[in-house]
C-alpha cells in the first residue's frame, strides 16, 4: 500500500549571485522515515535544509508537505517543519526551561503539562532546569537544542549536524530519541559528515556540488566509499559502478526508486497512523499570531529585565547629554523652550538609533534572530513583536529623561499634549528603526549604516516633533494641531509600510 | 543602436534645444524678479524629473518584490541615480533663483528641508546597495529600502502647501502669504513650461534607459567573471 509522503523536493535548485550552490535536488521522504543527508564540506547540506525550512527561498523548484508548497506558502510550511540549525538558538539570559517555553509559544506548539520537563529529562538535563543557559557548555547547549526539536510535533524534522559537540551518552540518547520520533510517524533529514552516525537511517542519500549523486542503505557507505564518491564528483570524473550504490536519474531522484512503497526497511506504518499525525498539528495560524506576539514581548522584556542590556545604557546616555547639554548652554527659561525640545527629540533619534539596533545585532550575534524567523504564519508578528519592545523600552527612556529635563531646565514638560507628540514620537521611531535595524544589521557596515538608513527617513518625524512640542511650549495651538497631524499621518504611513515589507526584509 | 532608439534620442536633443531657445528667447521677461526669473523653467522641469525618477523607483521596486526578476531592481536602480542627479540639479538652480531673490543661497523653509530630506533618502539608498555584497539580498534591502524612502515624497509635495513656507507655489493656488517670489504666468510662460517638461520628461527617459542598460551589461558582465572564475575552481 503506497503512502502519502511526507515531504518532496522538487528540483530544488539555489544561487548565491552567479553561483549555484544546489542543482535539481529533488528527494522524497516518507512518513516515518530517516534519510541522512550526507556529503563534503560545502557540498549544500545545510543550504537544502534551510531551503526546506523556508529560511531560504530556492531559485528554481518547490518544496511540498501535504497540500502546502514552499514557494509561495513558506507560512504553512513552517507549521510543518522544525529545524536543529548549525546555531542552538538559545538565550543566555533564559534558564533551560523558559527556552523551551518560549520556542513552544513561538511556534504554536502544544503546551502540554509536564512536556517541557519531559524533553528536559529526554536530553539528562532535568536537573538544569532552572540553571540560565549563559552556564552551559557547548554540548549541553546542542543537547537543549535537541530537546527543543523534540518538543516539536510537526511532521517533518530538519536536523543538521544534530550530533555536533555531544559525549557518547548524549549521542545514544538522541539517536534513541530520533527512533522513538519515526516510530510515532515523522519524517527525518538529518545532515551529517560521519557515514558511522548514520546507521540508524532507513536511507543515506549523497550529495556534492550541489547536487544529488548517489542513494543507498547505510551499509551501502562505508567510509572508503564516501571518500571516492566525494573525489570523483570533484574531480568531475564519472562515478564507476563500484564507488556508486545508485546514481540518480536526471530529473527525479525517486523515480529510480519506485514510488512510495511500503519496503523501506524499518518501517512500519499504517497509512492511517500516519495520516493521524499529520493532522494532530493542525496550525491555527490566524490566532497564532497573538500567542507568538506575547512569547516575544514576554522573552524580550524578561530578557531585558534580568541582563539589562540596553536600558541602562540609554538612560546613562541621557542622563550625559541632559547634562552636557544644560552644562554647556545655561538656557534661560525662554530659550530653553526653544532648544529643549530639539535636545529632546535627537536623543529620542539616538537612542532610537543606538537602543533598537542594539537590540537587534544581539539577537543576530547570538543566532537566534533565524529561531525567530521560523516563526509559522506571517513573519509581520516579529516586527509588532519587535516594535512594542522598543516602543516600551523608548517610552521609559522618554519619560525619565523627561522628569530630568523638567528639573534642569525649570520647565515643565508633563503637559498632555507633548506626552501624546512623544508617545507618537516613539511608536513611529520604533517601528521603522526595527524595519531598519533588521536591514542594516544584515550588512557589513551596520553599525554606521543603520543612522544612515535612519535619520533622513525619520527626519520628518523628528522635525514634526521638535515644531509641535515648541509650538505647545509657547502656547500656539494652531502651529500644534498642524504638527500633530503631520507626525500622526507620517507615522501611520511609516508603520503600515513597515509593517507590510517586514516579511521581505526577514526572508532575505 | 536600434532605429527607434535613435529617433527617441534625436527628438529628446531637439525637444531639448528648442526648450532651452523658449526659455531664453519666446518667454517673456518677468516684471519683478528680471532674467532670473527663466532659472524656473529649469527648476520646475528637474524637480518634476526628479520625483518622477523616484516613482519609477517605487514601482521598479514593488515589481521586484513581487517577480523577484533582476531588471526591475537594475530599473530602479538606475531611476535613483538619474533622480538624484535631477534633484540635484532642481536644488542647486533652486538655490541660484534664491540668492538674487531670497537675498540667500539657503533657507531653512519646510521645502527645501523636505527635498533635501528626500535627496539624503535616496543617496542613502546608493549606500545601502554598496554595503550588501548578496547579489539578491542586496536587490531585496534596496527594494524595501525604495518603498520606505518614497513615504518622504508626498511629504515633500505637501509641505509647501500644509506649512507656512516662503517657498513660492507657481501651478495651483497659493495658501502660504509668506510666499517670496510668486507670480502669474502669462500663456508664453506657460507654453515654454509645457515644452520644458515635455523634453526634460524625454531627456529623463532616455538617461533611464541608457542607465539601465549600462547596469544590464554591468550585472551580466559579473555573472560571467562569477562563472569562469567557478569553473576554474
Amino acid at each position: 500500500m503506497s503512502l502519502r509522503p511526507a515531504l518532496q523536493l522538487e528540483r530544488i535548485s539555489k544561487a548565491f549571485g552567479p553561483q549555484w550552490v544546489l542543482r535539481e535536488v529533488s528527494l522524497t521522504v516518507r512518513p516515518g522515515e530517516i534519510v541522512a543527508l550526507m556529503g563534503p564540506n560545502g557540498a549544500g547540506k545545510s543550504t537544502l535544509l534551510r531551503v526546506v525550512a523556508t529560511l531560504l527561498r530556492p531559485t528554481s523548484g518547490w518544496v511540498r508537505i501535504g497540500d502546502f508548497s514552499w514557494p509561495p506558502d513558506g507560512a504553512r510550511i513552517r507549521a510543518q517543519v522544525t529545524l536543529l540549525g548549525h546555531q542552538p538558538w538559545l538565550y543566555p539570559d533564559l534558564n533551560a526551561a523558559e527556552n523551551l517555553r518560549f520556542y513552544q509559544r513561538l511556534y504554536g506548539w502544544p503546551e502540554e503539562l509536564g512536556a517541557v520537563d519531559a524533553a528536559l529529562r529526554r536530553m539528562g538535563l532535568a536537573e538544569r532546569a532552572r540553571d540560565p543557559v549563559r552556564r552551559f557548555s557547548r554540548g549541553m547547549l546542542q543537547r537543549l537544542a535537541l530537546a527543543r526539536a523534540f518538543l516539536s510535533p510537526a511532521p517533518v524534522l530538519l536536523l543538521d549536524e544534530p550530533f555536533a559537540g555531544l559525549d557518547v551518552l548524549g549521542l545514544e540518547e538522541a539517536r534513541e530519541a530520533i527512533r522513538e520520533l519515526v516510530a510515532q510517524g515523522r519524517a527525518v533529514v538529518v545532515a551529517l559528515h560521519d557515514p558511522a552516525a548514520a546507521d540508524f537511517a532507513h536511507r543515506v542519500v549523497v550529495l556534492v556540488g550541489g547536487r544529488l549523486v548517489a542513494e543507498g542503505s547505510p551499509t551501502d557507505f562505508l567510509e572508503k566509499t564516501l571518500q571516492e564518491l566525494y573525489q570523483a564528483r570533484m574531480d568531475r570524473r564519472p562515478i564507476s559502478a563500484a564507488e556508486r550504490p545508485l546514481r540518480p536519474s536526471e530529473g527525479n531522484f525517486l523515480s529510480t526508486r519506485g514510488m512510495l512503497s511500503d519496503g523501506i526497511r524499518g518501517i512500519s506504518m499504517a497509512p492511517a497512523e500516519v495520516e493521524g499525525i499529520r493532522s494532530a498539528f493542525p496550525m491555527r495560524l490566524q490566532r497564532h499570531g497573538l500567542r507568538a506576539f506575547q512569547a516575544l514581548l514576554w522573552k524580550d522584556l524578561r530578557i531585558e529585565g534580568r541582563a539589562r542590556e540596553t536600558l541602562t545604557p540609554l538612560l546613562t546616555l541621557a542622563g550625559l547629554s541632559l547634562f552636557l547639554f544644560g552644562a554647556a548652554f545655561e538656557l534661560r527659561p525662554d530659550l530653553a523652550r526653544s532648544f529643549v525640545p530639539v535636545f529632546f527629540w535627537m536623543l529620542l533619534l539616538f537612542a532610537s538609533s543606538l537602543g533598537v539596533g542594539r537590540m537587534m545585532a544581539s539577537e543576530i550575534d547570538r543566532g537566534t534572530w533565524e529561531g525567530l524567523l521560523m516563526v509559522p504564519g506571517d513573519r509581520s508578528v516579529l516586527f509588532a513583536g519587535k516594535a512594542i519592545v522598543h516602543s516600551l523600552l523608548l517610552g521609559l527612556v522618554t519619560l525619565l529623561s523627561l522628569a530630568a529635563a523638567g528639573i534642569f531646565f525649570n520647565l515643565s514638560l508633563w503637559d498632555p499634549a507633548i506626552l501624546l507628540l512623544l508617545a507618537l514620537g516613539v511608536i513611529g521611531l520604533s517601528g521603522v528603526t526595527t524595519l531598519l535595524a533588521a536591514i542594516a544589521m544584515a550588512t557589513r557596515a551596520r553599525e554606521l549604516l543603520l543612522p544612515i538608513l535612519l535619520f533622513p527617513v525619520a527626519a520628518p518625524l523628528v522635525i514634526a516633533g521638535i515644531q509641535g512640542t515648541r509650538a505647545i511650549l509657547e502656547a500656539d495651538p494652531a502651529g500644534e494641531s498642524i504638527w500633530l497631524q503631520i507626525l500622526l499621518a507620517y507615522d501611520l504611513l511609516l508603520c503600515a509600510v513597515a509593517w507590510i515589507v517586514f516579511e521581505e526584509v526577514a526572508s532575505s | 543602436m536600434r532605429s527607434w532608439e535613435r529617433i527617441w534620442i534625436g527628438t529628446t536633443i531637439v525637444l531639448m534645444v528648442m526648450a532651452t531657445l523658449a526659455v531664453f528667447v519666446y518667454a517673456p521677461r518677468e516684471a519683478k524678479m528680471g532674467d532670473v526669473q527663466r532659472i524656473f523653467y529649469f527648476h520646475i522641469s528637474t524637480a518634476w524629473t526628479g520625483f518622477l525618477a523616484f516613482a519609477v523607483a517605487l514601482i521598479g521596486s514593488i515589481a521586484y518584490l513581487r517577480t523577484r526578476a533582476a531588471r526591475w531592481d537594475q530599473l530602479s536602480h538606475a531611476a535613483v541615480e538619474v533622480g538624484l542627479v535631477l534633484l540635484t540639479m532642481a536644488i542647486i538652480t533652486g538655490s541660484l533663483w534664491a540668492r538674487p531673490v531670497w537675498n540667500t543661497w539657503w533657507t531653512w523653509d519646510p521645502r527645501l528641508t523636505t527635498t533635501t530630506i528626500t535627496w539624503v533618502v535616496y543617496l542613502a539608498y546608493l549606500l545601502l546597495r554598496n554595503a550588501v555584497e548578496n547579489p539578491e539580498i542586496r536587490a531585496r534591502f534596496a527594494a524595501v529600502y525604495a518603498i520606505v524612502a518614497f513615504v518622504t515624497v508626498p511629504i515633500t509635495y505637501l509641505s509647501a502647501r500644509l506649512l507656512r513656507t516662503i517657498h513660492p507655489i507657481v501651478l495651483g493656488p497659493s495658501v502660504s502669504a509668506e510666499a517670496q517670489g510668486q507670480f502669474g504666468l502669462t500663456p508664453r510662460m506657460v507654453h515654454t513650461m509645457v515644452l520644458s517638461l515635455i523634453a526634460w520628461t524625454l531627456l529623463f527617459s532616455v538617461l533611464l534607459w541608457m542607465r539601465y542598460r549600462v547596469q544590464r551589461a554591468h550585472e551580466a558582465l559579473e555573472g560571467m567573471e562569477a562563472s569562469i572564475e567557478a569553473s576554474f575552481r
